[in-house]
């Protein structure tokens, strides 16, 4: 043991904190070591004086003015949530009881209820004015069948033109007045190729083919 | 057995309001003492002292006797407040000056006059006497005052006013070994600072 480690362990052994194997340790040192003496002379009265310090009386009008505090100061009453968390917090059955509980009543809901609709203030339902009373054909789509909707016409992906430089794409002027593509209107794609020639007989015969 | 203040947190809560009475009389001088001996300062003191009361009066249903010791609850709240008043001398830039065993009024020449003039028999109580133990109750507080926040505290409760490291480590919110450890570098800076001071007595 160095004169570091003896001075850290001074407060416990002061206040016999230590095990035996320590204690050796530190009376070894402490014996052969003259200012580790000094320093725990120092130690030991330096305590000494801070427990000699006196108490602090409060002024005699300390306890006047504490009534007259206490007298204007309403009690805080305890909140629902509080208190019941506060009977919960040590005991960790209840709590977990209480919360298996609330998870049954909720899945027996959905089994039992799968199609209950979700009513809720921030969601706004539209609703289809009743027109009827007032003399007015209802809406001319109710009258359809569901075959006979209208269906909308997806657009066609627009090709990019940087993908393939040899694929000649028609401008948008090309398909008529309207200007829109259909699955009904020929595709007009002018594709031009190149095709090299390859004269096997000029190739020289002299590798062994 | 339960504790004397424990239970009368318990007749408080039932609406015994003298029961609180008893409460603060019990523990005002400790509590004054706690805080003063932090701040070195006995008018901010006995204000934050009667802050405390106010709060633990406020919150007197929140209490649950058995749960925590009674003085862990009440230097938890006096050590934050302790906390809050050095944070916001720190804001306002004021210089407080140590009122805790000095008194403004008088010089050290008048004071010691008077002393003599009033001089009982016993020798505890010799003028002499009185005023070495003020020079040393001085340099102590003195001590303890340039101690940083986070050692001051832990060594007051500990040391002034007997707290086990248990309690005091519930009352600042800080890990046991923490505590412990805090306490034995705080008495050893102490050493340090009041070495000038026990060599030369």
């Amino acid at each position: 043991m160095n004169c570091l480690k003896a001075e850290e362990q001074f407060s416990a052994y002061l206040q016999d904190e230590l095990d035996y194997p320590a204690v050796r340790a530190f009376e070894a040192h402490f014996t052969n070591c003259e200012r580790c003496q000094h320093e725990f002379r120092l130690f030991h009265e330096s305590l000494d004086l801070l427990h000699q310090l006196s108490p602090v009386e409060p002024a005699t009008e300390f306890d006047a003015n504490l009534r007259l505090r206490l007298a204007n100061t309403p009690v805080e009453s305890i909140p629902v949530w509080y208190s019941i968390l506060n009977a919960l917090r040590y005991r960790p059955v209840w709590a977990f009881s209480g919360v298996a509980i609330l998870f049954a009543v909720f899945a027996g809901i959905y089994y039992f209820y799968p199609n209950t609709p979700v009513t809720s203030p921030l969601v706004e339902v539209i609703r289809e004015p009743d027109l009827s009373s007032a003399g007015v054909r209802s809406a001319p789509f109710a009258e359809f069948s569901t075959d006979e909707l209208w269906q909308p016409e997806l657009p066609l992906a627009v090709p990019d033109l940087n993908l393939n430089p040899w694929v000649k794409f028609p401008v948008r002027g090309e398909f008529g007045a309207n200007g829109l593509r259909g699955a009904q209107q020929p595709r007009r794609v002018e594709q031009n190729y190149i095709l090299q020639t390859i004269n096997y007989t000029d190739v020289p015969s002299g590798g062994g083919l | 057995m339960p504790d004397l203040d424990d239970e009368l947190m318990r007749r408080c809560q039932q609406g015994d309001l003298e029961a609180f009475d008893l409460i603060v009389r019990r523990n005002r001088i400790p509590l004054v003492t706690f805080i003063a001996r932090f701040l070195g300062d006995q008018e901010t003191a006995e204000d934050l002292a009667q802050e405390t009361f106010v709060r633990m009066f406020k919150a007197i249903k929140r209490y649950r006797p058995g749960a925590a010791k009674f003085s862990t609850w009440m230097y938890h709240i006096a050590s934050n407040l302790c906390k809050n008043e050095l944070r916001n001398r720190g804001r306002r830039g004021r210089f407080f000056v140590d009122s805790v065993n000095r008194e403004e009024s008088y010089g050290p020449d008048q004071d010691k006059a008077d002393l003599i003039a009033t001089a009982p028999a016993h020798v505890s109580l010799q003028p002499e006497t009185q005023l070495e133990q003020k020079e040393r109750e001085q340099a102590v507080q003195n001590a303890i005052e340039e101690l940083p926040e986070r050692y001051r505290l832990p060594l007051i409760l500990r040391d002034l006013q007997g707290l086990s490291y248990e309690e005091i480590s519930e009352s600042l919110s800080l890990p046991l070994g923490t505590t412990k450890s805090r306490i034995n570098r705080a008495r050893l800076m102490l050493k340090d600072k009041l070495r000038n001071f026990v060599e030369s007595s």
